[in-house]
């Protein structure tokens, strides 16, 4: 078993802390999130199961396909919970409301943004998954290229596409709980399901990717001069892609800390251009960089 | 009432597909096919990163298949480089591809396509009375998962490689963990070709080309071989944007293709056809039991493919990764890079994926376009869906059962929107 693995457990098998599982979850709903926690743990007490949807908006199903490849996980998690709607594999879906709804996919036209506002009003809680959902990811780059000269590489003809500026989730509706990852670790995403399922507060981790790169002893890539975003990304992914010796791609998103001027210097030092460099820290949370390098008055350059 | 059908050029994965039908005395007067997925414009958005972000961006495009992008994409930029990769190499984008394969036919056949014909609403409603082929479906995925994470590092999007070769590289003990889980996959993999052949496929035959890649001798085309129809003709796949042509309907944002005008199919269904020759015995006994023979024009029968080709794969990883017992050894990557356009032609789960990049004498990205087999087999869908359509109104079948067979044959073509045919919006408008 990989480290990091997480069994779901009832609660009185679960430890109260589980030393290895680093959650990162941004909370941003406006409402308490503790008193929506505690009606879930009451619900539980009462062993009431939640009801539960899985639905994307524009993506590339990974992170659907990511919580349906975790096998036994997700089999002991159905037997927590009722999945009402999962319209990736279910004919049958839900059209009420749910307890808690997950998100993947990001919002790139008027329909998503429909369904983005149409799915916050049928849930008590919706917690978005992955980096489209979460950061915008790869399209959401778009918004800060010349707009028409990428549309047009794609397309002779683009007023038909309904197209709006690819952005997260929350730049529409109030969210919840936000899980980034291009996908999210499968572990994370059921340790998270499994703390709502409890009504516990979700783990979190504020550390940047290169905490969990020296647990798992991995000869650190920038040292090989490698341009590694470790330092500056949120951790959470048990650090997998620096494990596979491939530098660290920032899919995560900015840690919290992260100090962007004194690692932009770091990457310029070692021979990388200043445009690559920039480029390199807007291809999945291009907005979330470009608020963290506003508020630490960094210089942009492309 | 008509709507204005979508089809995104580049996601063409779930999303929500729409089918416009129009009938007017019992004829089938309009049958249109697309979905709304948003445009999410990668072909742009690469261009001006070097060649490196071209594979790791491009491969967000698709989960199911993003081994297939991380292919061909590859394929390509060497291509425009002048790259041979080593032998190792290739043999580990071989098994990783292979790995994508068996987890991608496995949730289609059962997640997807299976519950169409035992008449459930999903695979987890079947799961009470269906358990062991659950079991078996969910074996098949994990198998492939490993395989994909131990050379990719990761189940979803690899990262272990890169232009010109790995980062990473499997010792012997996970080359023994893998061959022990395809030691266990083989019997999962060959009910499960017993249990697609003991389906009832309906009958349509749809007169078109159908196109893969073709091998020699006993094996299935995956990442080599030459363009070839069963019409006879082989394309150079430097000219497939000639021969492929892309358009834009008047209905739909989808850049159909079409050859000359007119549709052809790709995936399982025509890879078989085109390489009946390395059908195993045993599994050509098995298909002539059943009474399904190869080549076949029935778009029903992809699905038999594709189990036939679970088989097939699972036992030629087996033969490949055996060849590497001992581990792969570590290799430099040594890319210099040049000015130059590439083509990356390889079969992915669902037909022949196109990558296509041109890169400055510094190795920046300046124009990719990216053709996936979805869009390719648009057409066809669309087409099939009208005459089967026609064939049901003929044969006297009310609007309930219409709808679930034509859902059933989109799934069967395993379009990257299939999960969301099962959302399928049929707008019917009727005229006595």
């Amino acid at each position: 078993m990989r480290r990091g693995d997480v069994t779901l457990m009832r609660e009185e098998h679960l430890p109260e802390h589980h030393p290895h599982v680093h959650v990162h979850a941004c909370i941003t709903h406006s409402e308490p999130f503790h008193e929506k926690l505690a009606k879930l743990r009451a619900m539980h007490r009462r062993g009431k199961k939640l009801t539960v949807g899985v639905y994307g908006l524009t993506g590339c199903a990974g992170c659907q396909l990511t919580i349906l490849f975790a096998k036994d996980k997700l089999f002991r998690f159905l037997t927590m919970v009722d999945v009402m709607a999962l319209p990736f594999i279910k004919e049958q879906n839900y059209t009420g409301n749910f307890d808690i709804i997950i998100l993947e996919g990001l919002v790139a036209n008027k329909e998503d943004k429909e369904r983005a506002e149409e799915l916050r009003r049928r849930c008590g809680i919706l917690v978005c998954i992955g980096a489209c959902a979460v950061h915008g990811c790869v399209p959401a780059m778009k918004n800060f290229m010349n707009n028409p000269e990428v549309e047009r590489a794609v397309y002779a003809k683009v007023d038909y596409l309904n197209s709006l500026a690819a952005t997260p989730v929350s730049k529409h509706v109030p969210v919840d709980l936000e899980l980034p990852g291009c996908p999210p670790d499968e572990n994370q995403i059921y340790a998270v399901l499994t703390d709502l399922v409890l009504g516990r507060p979700p783990r979190v981790t504020h550390n940047p990717v290169c905490v969990e790169c020296v647990h798992r002893e991995v000869d650190c890539l920038l040292m090989q001069g490698k341009p590694c975003l470790g330092p500056i990304t949120t951790g959470g992914c048990d650090a997998i892609c620096t494990a596979a010796g491939h530098e660290c791609m920032g899919c995560r998103g900015p840690a919290p800390d992260a100090n962007l001027t004194a690692f932009i210097n770091l990457l310029e030092r070692q021979g990388q251009k200043r445009e690559n460099i920039e480029r390199r820290l807007k291809t999945y949370a291009a907005l979330a960089m470009d608020e963290a390098e506003k508020a630490q008055d960094v210089q942009v350059n492309f | 009432m008509t709507r204005t059908i979508t089809l995104d050029h580049i996601t063409k994965i779930e999303g929500h597909a729409h089918l416009t039908v129009k009938i007017a005395k019992g004829k089938v007067k309009k049958c249109e096919l697309g979905s709304t997925e948003g445009a999410r414009f990668f072909e742009g958005l690469v261009v001006g990163r070097p060649y490196d972000d071209g594979v790791e961006m491009t491969m967000r495009i698709c989960g199911i298949c993003s081994v297939g992008h991380f292919t061909a994409s590859l394929k390509a930029l060497e291509d425009a480089m002048g790259v041979t990769p080593s032998r190792q190499t290739q043999a580990m984008r071989e098994i990783m591809a292979i790995g994508e394969r068996i987890r991608s036919h496995a949730t289609h056949l059962y997640f997807l396509s299976l519950p169409d014909f035992l008449g459930y609403e999903s695979a987890l409603a079947m799961a009470q009375k269906y358990k062991r082929q659950i079991e078996d479906a969910l074996t098949l995925m994990r198998t492939g998962n490993e395989i994909v994470t131990v050379f990719g590092g990761r189940q979803m999007h690899p990262m272990g490689g890169r232009v010109g070769g790995f980062t990473h590289f499997p010792n012997a003990q996970q080359v023994k963990h893998l061959l022990a889980l395809l030691e266990e996959a083989k019997a999962p993999a060959l009910r499960t070709l017993d249990l697609f052949l003991s389906l009832t496929y309906p009958s349509l035959t749809s007169q078109r080309e159908h196109i893969s890649l073709h091998q020699q001798h006993d094996d299935w085309p995956l990442l080599t071989g030459t363009i070839t129809s069963d019409a006879g003709k082989t394309f150079a796949p430097e000219r497939y944007e000639e021969y492929f042509t892309e358009y834009v309907d008047r209905w739909s944002t989808a850049k159909f293709v079409v050859r000359r005008g007119k549709s052809y199919q790709l995936g399982a269904l025509p890879r078989i056809n085109n390489n009946v020759h390395g059908l195993a015995p045993d599994l050509l006994a098995k298909c002539k039991r059943a009474g399904i023979t190869f080549p076949s024009k029935n778009p029903f029968h992809n699905i038999v493919a594709q189990a036939l080709e679970l088989v097939h794969w699972v036992r030629r990883c087996q033969k490949l990764l055996a060849a590497h017992k001992q581990g792969f050894r570590r290799e430099a990557i040594r890319v210099t890079p040049r000015a130059g356009t590439g083509v990356g032609v390889v079969e992915v789960p669902r037909g022949i994926l196109f990558h296509t990049y041109t890169i400055d004498e510094q190795g920046y990205i300046t124009r990719a376009n990216i053709m996936t087999p979805t869009c390719q087999n648009l057409k066809a869908m669309q087409e099939d869906c009208k005459q089967y359509l026609q064939q049901l109104l003929d044969a006297g079948a009310g609007k309930k059962t219409i709808v679930l067979e034509l859902e059933k044959l989109i799934r069967a073509y395993d379009p990257c929107f299939s999960c969301s045919t099962h959302f399928l919006d049929v707008d019917w408008e009727e005229t006595p």
